[in-house]
């Protein structure tokens, strides 16, 4: 934990000249193939602290979906998820529905979700769930501007990660984009799904803008839908 | 001379317990008064009064206004007429009630075999209890000294059985009465102490019979034959023949430590040093015992006689004295309202309230812990933190009410087989991830009266609807909420891709009354 914390923090400094240069060189629509690889080298896949933004409060559920989906994609033999939301969430967006992470390939046994009060509540048991080297991955759940998840709180949630070997993904929406020690952050809204037989909608399909990406390969935009049966997005 | 009547039956197979009896003669009164607080010789006489009948009679006087000649249960005109000058308040026998409970926790310190009997009386069973505090009249003093610095009055005795103790206690001035020699001190008081009905103590004493001795000395045949079965009943338990163990308030732990403190501590980290060596010398018992415990209960007595209860569940049967003793600092922490040491405490004890076998897990060679006991400490810290109400798991219900096709029950609870309804292969999910609890009613506008809507209003906000698949059709379970109306589901997208879960309530056949629209839950 002491040698993390200052290779962290040069991470963090890295300068900003670099990756705009970066940015300047990607051109043309990235592959779903760079994406999955994107995923699997220095993204999602890895243990550390992962945020989503939904654009808007109706992306939010894509969200919680997205980040359902992406747990899915570690080869970890660990179950076990903790998924804490604040109290509030529920009425904005609704309960969460077992059946329908059962659809998205989840066993809901294997969920323990925790409901706190506020947005502290919201960190300590994330936190919590950081520090378990037996989970598979945290999901911590906001609704707006959460003041208690600041640059410290994410700082500590990524190490425990890091610590743990744990996925960690902050979801926010109706918030603007805060520092942080996010490995990744991500913007997220829905895409239109590939329609099935009878104009019957398909499977959930994502618009995705990488923000924030320590390998330095922010800005680029991706359109990906999610196979059930291979279990990967395409 | 003692009846030979079925005493050889009802004589005690076990050792033969000890009860203390507490009579508080002014309860009512001195709730509201405490005796410290007694002013002046001439200040008139105290009395409560409550309505019966439609009129207001007297239900409890202080000492003064019993002298003066008021009795209870008169009416209280008749007692203004005898003494002009009176001060009364009205009863409330809920309060006293309260405070008879707030006593017996109090004497909860002394043994946890408390019950209650109302309304102004407590009996304890100290049976192995008393050697801890230098002997049974050393108990019997300790416990007056603690209540009457309450400002109570205060009678007890100790006897071999509830009711023999009760009867010294309130008709009598016998203190200790030693096993065995109950009958004989007993038989000296009056028959009021079977505490009869009126009428039959009022024939007992035309019979003649004055003492229970003489009830004593006769066949107990002859009495049940004249009075009824319940005097020889009674009077078998009086004269401590028959034992009938009192029901305690709360059940003792099955498992219990606890520490007194010669005086008053009050810095919290100094208690948590004494928690933790309780801890210890719990976890030693129960591993002697094979057991862990599932449900542990802290109690704090302050010694002004407050109690303080921390309750700590587990998700698995555990006596590991370190993770129990991080729960309780966890579940200090974050008391809504504090632990307040006021001027000290006076004794800590934990108990076990439910305990369970534990089997010993082997633990893998390189001394990692298993993954599920990971799991389990991580439930337990999130429950000391969060309550048990908060942290849930899933299971399914075997029903097609998507309403009810899931539960959430506390992490807890002992995980049982799900069967949630699997997906055909390349079928996209057909549940929402969320759900509303109560569906929110929305604005539609379908094309055909049985087919999807083109456009809806939600939250202020318009969808026009391009890809939709239903209707599925729900219908109530008639068994259960026979007000449901049918419902028919569909999946929607709207143009931008976000997908949702609507239904439309009711039939357009039924009726002249159109069918509503409700948004039930969103899909990622």
């Amino acid at each position: 934990m002491a040698q993390a914390f200052p290779a962290a923090l040069k991470d963090y400094k890295k300068p900003f000249e670099i990756i705009g240069l970066e940015r300047f060189i990607q051109t043309g629509v990235p592959s779903v193939e760079a994406f999955s690889r994107n995923l699997n080298d220095s993204g999602i896949v890895k243990s550390a602290l992962h945020e989503i933004y939904a654009e808007a409060e109706a992306d939010s559920a894509a969200a919680i979906g997205f980040i359902l989906l992406a747990a899915q994609m570690s080869s970890a033999s660990r179950q076990n998820m903790l998924w804490v939301r604040q109290e509030q969430v529920q009425h904005e967006r609704g309960a969460i529905y077992p059946p329908g992470l059962q659809h998205l390939g989840l066993t809901p046994e294997t969920i323990i979700a925790v409901s706190a009060k506020d947005t502290l509540g919201v960190l300590q048991a994330g936190l919590e769930g950081a520090q378990c080297s037996s989970l598979n991955t945290v999901i911590v759940e906001f609704h707006g501007a959460a003041g208690a998840y600041d640059i410290t709180a994410s700082r500590r949630l990524s190490f425990a990660a890091k610590a743990s070997d744990t996925r960690v993904f902050v979801m926010r929406s109706a918030a603007n984009v805060v520092p942080s020690a996010a490995e990744t952050r991500w913007k997220l809204r829905t895409a239109p799904s590939q329609v099935l037989l009878a104009n019957a909608p398909g499977h959930p399909r994502f618009e995705l803008t990488l923000l924030r990406h320590k390998g330095g390969q922010e800005g680029q935009n991706w359109t990906v839908g999610w196979n059930h049966d291979s279990r990967s997005f395409n | 001379m003692i009846p030979e009547v079925s005493t050889e039956a009802t004589r005690l197979k076990q050792p033969v317990r000890r009860y203390q009896a507490l009579w508080f003669p002014f309860l009512a009164i001195q709730r509201i008064r405490p005796a410290q607080k007694e002013i002046q010789p001439d200040a008139p006489p105290f009395i409560l009064v409550g309505k019966k009948h439609g009129a207001l009679v007297i239900t409890s006087a202080d000492r003064r206004a019993l002298d003066l000649g008021l009795t209870l249960g008169m009416p209280l005109a008749n007692a203004r007429a005898r003494v002009p000058l009176l001060e009364l308040a009205d009863c409330n026998l809920k309060a006293d009630h309260d405070f008879l409970l707030r006593l017996a926790a109090l004497c909860e310190v002394f043994t946890p075999r408390i019950a209650l009997e109302p309304p102004d009386g407590l009996m304890l069973d100290i049976t192995g209890c008393a050697h801890l505090f230098g002997g049974e009249e050393e108990l019997r003093l300790k416990i007056g000294r603690r209540l009457s610095r309450l400002g109570l009055s205060i009678r007890t005795s100790i006897a071999s059985t509830p009711d023999a103790a009760r009867a010294l206690a309130r008709f009598s001035k016998a203190g200790v009465v030693a096993c065995g020699t109950e009958g004989r001190v007993v038989s000296t008081l009056p028959i009021g102490a079977l505490e009869c009905a009126s009428e039959i103590i009022l024939a007992l004493h035309r019979a003649g019979l004055t003492i229970l001795n003489d009830l004593a000395s006769r066949p107990s045949q002859m009495l049940s034959a004249r009075f009824g079965m319940e005097v020889a009943t009674k009077l078998r338990r009086i004269m401590a023949q028959e034992d009938i163990c009192i029901t305690p308030l709360r059940t003792p732990p099955d498992f219990l430590v606890e520490q007194h403190f010669p005086e008053p501590r009050s810095s919290l980290e100094n208690l948590l040093n004494v928690i933790a060596n309780l801890l210890d010398e719990l976890g030693a018992i129960l591993e002697n015992a094979g057991m862990g415990g599932r449900e542990f209960e802290l109690t704090f007595f302050r010694s002004d006689g407050v109690l303080r209860r921390l309750k700590i569940d587990t998700a698995k049967a555990t006596r590991n004295s370190r993770s129990l003793l991080r729960l309780i600092r966890l579940k200090i922490e974050t008391l809504a309202d504090p632990i307040d040491p006021g001027f000290g405490f006076d004794a800590i004890r934990i108990g076990v309230l439910r305990c369970e076998k534990i089997i010993i897990a082997q633990r893998d060679l390189d001394g990692t812990t298993p993954e599920d006991l990971a799991i389990t400490e991580l439930v337990d810290r999130l429950i000391a933190r969060f309550g048990a109400r908060r942290v849930l798991r899933f299971t399914s219900r075997d029903t097609h009410n998507p309403l009810r096709a899931a539960a959430r029950v506390p992490a807890l609870s002992p995980l049982t087989e799900s069967n949630w309804i699997a997906l055909e292969p390349g079928e996209p999910p057909l549940r929402p991830l969320t759900l509303f609890s109560t569906p929110h009613p929305i604005e539609a506008m379908a094309e055909v009266p049985d087919g999807p809507p083109i456009r809806f209003r939600w939250r202020r906000v318009l969808y026009t609807v391009v890809r939709a698949e239903g209707p599925e059709r729900i219908a109530a379970e008639w068994w259960r909420d026979g007000a449901m109306l049918t419902r028919d589901y569909f999946r929607i997208e709207d143009t931008h891709g976000h997908r949702f879960w609507l239904f439309r309530e009711g039939l357009y056949e039924h009726g002249g009354k159109l069918p509503c629209w409700f948004l039930h839950g969103l899909f990622s």
